[in-house]
């Protein structure tokens, strides 16, 4: 076990931002973080990273105290914050040889990690330039490139995709898929579910900070997630939604305004028996989708909330 | 990651930043807006109504003129007198600031006066700091005022003395007349006016007075010093807004470590500023350096660990550049006034200037003051530079308990 989260607390004055918090991350493992707004993991990634002390609760990384072992721990970590731990009048090379030597790297080593994580993250050819003059997606892929320089066993990202272009953000899951495949396990937080659901092996479902599920994507889905079943329909519909109710693997129900949304753990079930039904009722119906299970609707399912407003990239 | 090759990454990353941004740095000496408020403020007192030169008054010669005198004074309205018993005291006075200058009256002006063989004389003591502008009408005042209180008191004591001398020589009343060319021979005496330093000004340099570079360059340099106090709090807490505190505690390195990183490239800043301020002083004003100038480094650098302690403290209160604002810089400003940079401290309401102690500006400014004006030599400037040691550790222990909480939350 690379990192033991045991019974985290933190308390801001009378909030309870993160509340008996339970993590566990193996060697090479990708773990994703799941939760809305507010729901504690930015407090939890500052705990785990150990630039904030616990209320209560332990954290080991590589079987050492994060708190009484610090300078023993630290090195194993590496943290990209949310916001761009950077500073823009200097190059990019000459912030990643600040980060680089504050990690303890000095001479050709240093030399070498700079050059190695530039081409890491595709700008080697812009390492001279200042960073106030790149991109937003520029500057998050050197944020990555500062948290990996000291070859971290446990990389922590908070959020590290916000604001990106497309092909930056495909640049930093390229980077980060070709780090965990040389055996660095990760920790990632994202609003993104579809990120979360490309890179994670495994995910926890954060809310209220703790944690209310845990699993890889698809077991969570199956025991979590629901398809749904959207049908719009004209016609006799009132007992539709408490005779569909008792069907097996249905979940909810809803009618608004002609269109009946059946949210199902059986979704190919469900819809062959909602047609028979709406046969029988005598209604007529106009259109019909089917939408398979996402972490979205097990987000939805565990917490009553949608991850994030305006959806997923 | 040894906590010193850390401070050597902080302290070359600072300077590269601070390399980079020249024109902020720049801009920070300026600010013209919020001095000229604070100057107004900070000046108002000297041209209040009520506000008068204080004056103490030392009575050793205790007879009936130098009695009338100081009461002529101090019913004049143009000064306010207070007498003290004890010469030292008095001396004390003025160099405190507590008064403009002490008025002593030697133990045989009285009968000085009445001989009328001599002059009076007077002795105005005042510190080398006070300004001519100050001290002139002061000197005027009680000049004429003795002048006239002494005419008033011996000349008719005098003329009554001779008549009755010349009367008792002669039989005809007549012959009276050539009394007036006795009289034409009468002398008061008159008062004569000798001003005094609280300094031995012939340790400074011999045959001279203070000058106007001696009074302005260390006010301007340590006004200069703590215009860092701004820089320094806006770079810690742009670093806190931008994570790269939090980045900078995932490295392992301790808060002292953090803070010391930032606080010795601002610490060279200062000492560059004030060896080009003083250099500007020698060079352009012709400034005299006194007889000991290697004592003035010591207040120079625990002035500057004083202005860049500030700092690190200060930018505890702020959480983002905007809240941060001109506040450190007002801060700077309103100190300096207070600590009596701008104005002198003896023209300043006797609260402000029991005030002016609390300021670590009023004691960089006393030990520059010793060394230029009072011919002070390292002896001299050790209480100053004790205090002000103690204002920077002060500062530096409340900053690292602050930093603490602050990056816990």
């Amino acid at each position: 076990m690379l990192l033991l989260a045991n019974n985290l607390h933190r308390r801001y004055g009378e909030r309870l931002a993160v509340a008996g918090l339970d993590l566990t991350v193996d060697v090479g493992e990708f773990f994703g973080l799941l939760g809305p707004n507010g729901a504690g993991k930015s407090t939890a990634v500052r705990m785990l990273a150990g630039v904030l002390p616990p209320t209560s609760g332990s954290i080991t990384v590589g079987g050492f105290d994060l708190v009484a072992e610090r300078r023993r721990a630290l090195p194993l970590l590496g943290m990209v914050p949310q916001e761009l731990g950077l500073y823009p009048s200097l190059s990019a090379h000459a912030n990643l040889e600040f980060w680089g030597r504050m990690h303890g790297l000095s001479g050709g080593e240093l030399a070498r990690r700079i050059g190695w994580a530039l081409e890491l993250v595709a700008l080697s050819g812009h390492a001279r330039e200042p960073v106030q003059t790149f991109s937003g997606g520029m500057k998050r892929r050197l944020n990555l490139a500062a948290g990996i320089l000291h070859a971290p066993r446990l990389l922590l990202l908070d959020e590290p995709t916000v604001g990106v272009d497309p092909q930056s953000r495909n640049r930093i899951f390229e980077g980060l898929e070709e780090l965990n495949r040389r055996g660095t396990a990760v920790i990632y937080t994202s609003h993104y579910l579809e990120e979360v659901e490309r890179l994670c092996h495994r995910v926890a479902v954060v809310e209220a900070g703790r944690v209310v599920a845990e699993g890889s994507p698809s077991t969570l889905t199956e025991r979590w997630g629901n398809a749904r079943v959207v049908l719009r329909v004209q016609g006799a519909t009132e007992s539709l939604p408490t005779d569909l109710r008792t069907l097996d693997g249905v979940r909810a129900v809803h009618l608004r305004d002609g269109t009946l949304v059946i949210e199902t753990a059986k979704p190919q079930a469900t819809l062959a028996a909602a047609l028979q039904a709406l046969a029988r009722s005598g209604g007529e119906i106009q259109e019909v989708h089917l939408e398979r299970a996402s972490l979205e609707s097990v987000f939805l399912a565990l917490t009553g909330r949608a991850m994030r407003d305006g959806g997923t990239p | 990651m040894s906590p010193l090759a850390q401070l050597g990454a902080l302290v070359v990353k600072e300077l590269r930043l601070l390399g980079a941004d020249r024109g902020a740095l720049a801009t920070l000496f300026l600010l013209p807006v919020l001095f000229l408020v604070v100057m107004s403020l900070a000046l108002q007192g000297l041209y209040a109504r009520g506000q008068r030169p204080v004056v103490v008054a030392v009575d050793r010669d205790r007879g009936p003129i130098a009695a009338r005198v100081i009461d002529r004074l101090a019913q004049s309205g143009d000064l306010a007198v207070e007498r003290i018993g004890d010469p030292k005291r008095a001396e004390v006075a003025v160099r405190e600031h507590q008064a403009v200058a002490a008025l002593v009256f030697p133990a045989d002006f009285s009968l000085r006066a009445r001989s009328g063989v001599k002059p009076a004389e007077l002795e105005l003591v005042a510190d080398p700091a006070t300004g001519r502008q100050l001290l002139a009408p002061v000197a005027v005042a009680v000049e004429a005022t003795a002048a006239q209180t002494v005419a008033e008191a011996v000349l008719p004591d005098a003329l009554a003395r001779r008549v009755r001398d010349y009367a008792q020589t002669l039989a005809d009343p007549l012959t009276i007349l050539p009394l007036a060319a006795r009289l034409r021979e009468v002398r008061t005496g008159g008062v004569s006016l000798r001003e005094r330093s609280t300094a031995d000004l012939a340790a400074v340099l011999p045959g001279a007075k203070p000058d106007s570079a001696q009074q302005n360059v260390p006010a301007w340099t340590i006004f200069g010093i703590f215009f860092v106090v701004n820089v320094l709090a806006l770079s810690l807490v742009r670093e806190r807004q931008d994570n790269i505190l939090m980045r900078l505690q995932a490295t392992g390195a301790p808060v002292w470590v953090l803070l010391l990183g930032k606080l010795l490239p601002f610490y060279l800043v200062n000492l560059l500023q004030a060896a080009l301020l003083f250099a500007v002083g020698i060079g352009v004003l012709h400034l005299a350096l006194g007889a000991h100038p290697l004592a003035l480094v010591p207040v120079t650098l625990a002035t500057a660990a004083v202005a860049t302690n500030l700092g690190l403290l200060i930018a505890t209160w702020f959480e983002t550049p905007e809240q941060l604002g001109g506040t450190a810089s007002i801060l700077s400003v309103l100190l300096a006034a207070l600590g009596g940079l701008l104005i002198p401290i003896y023209v300043m309401p006797d609260f402000m200037r029991r005030l002016a102690v609390f300021t670590p500006q009023h004691w960089a400014l006393t030990g520059y003051q010793d060394v230029l004006l009072r011919g002070g030599g390292l002896g001299e400037v050790l209480p100053e530079v004790g205090i002000l040691g103690a204002f920077a550790l002060g500062f530096f222990a409340l900053a690292v308990v602050r930093w603490r909480q602050v990056l816990a939350r």
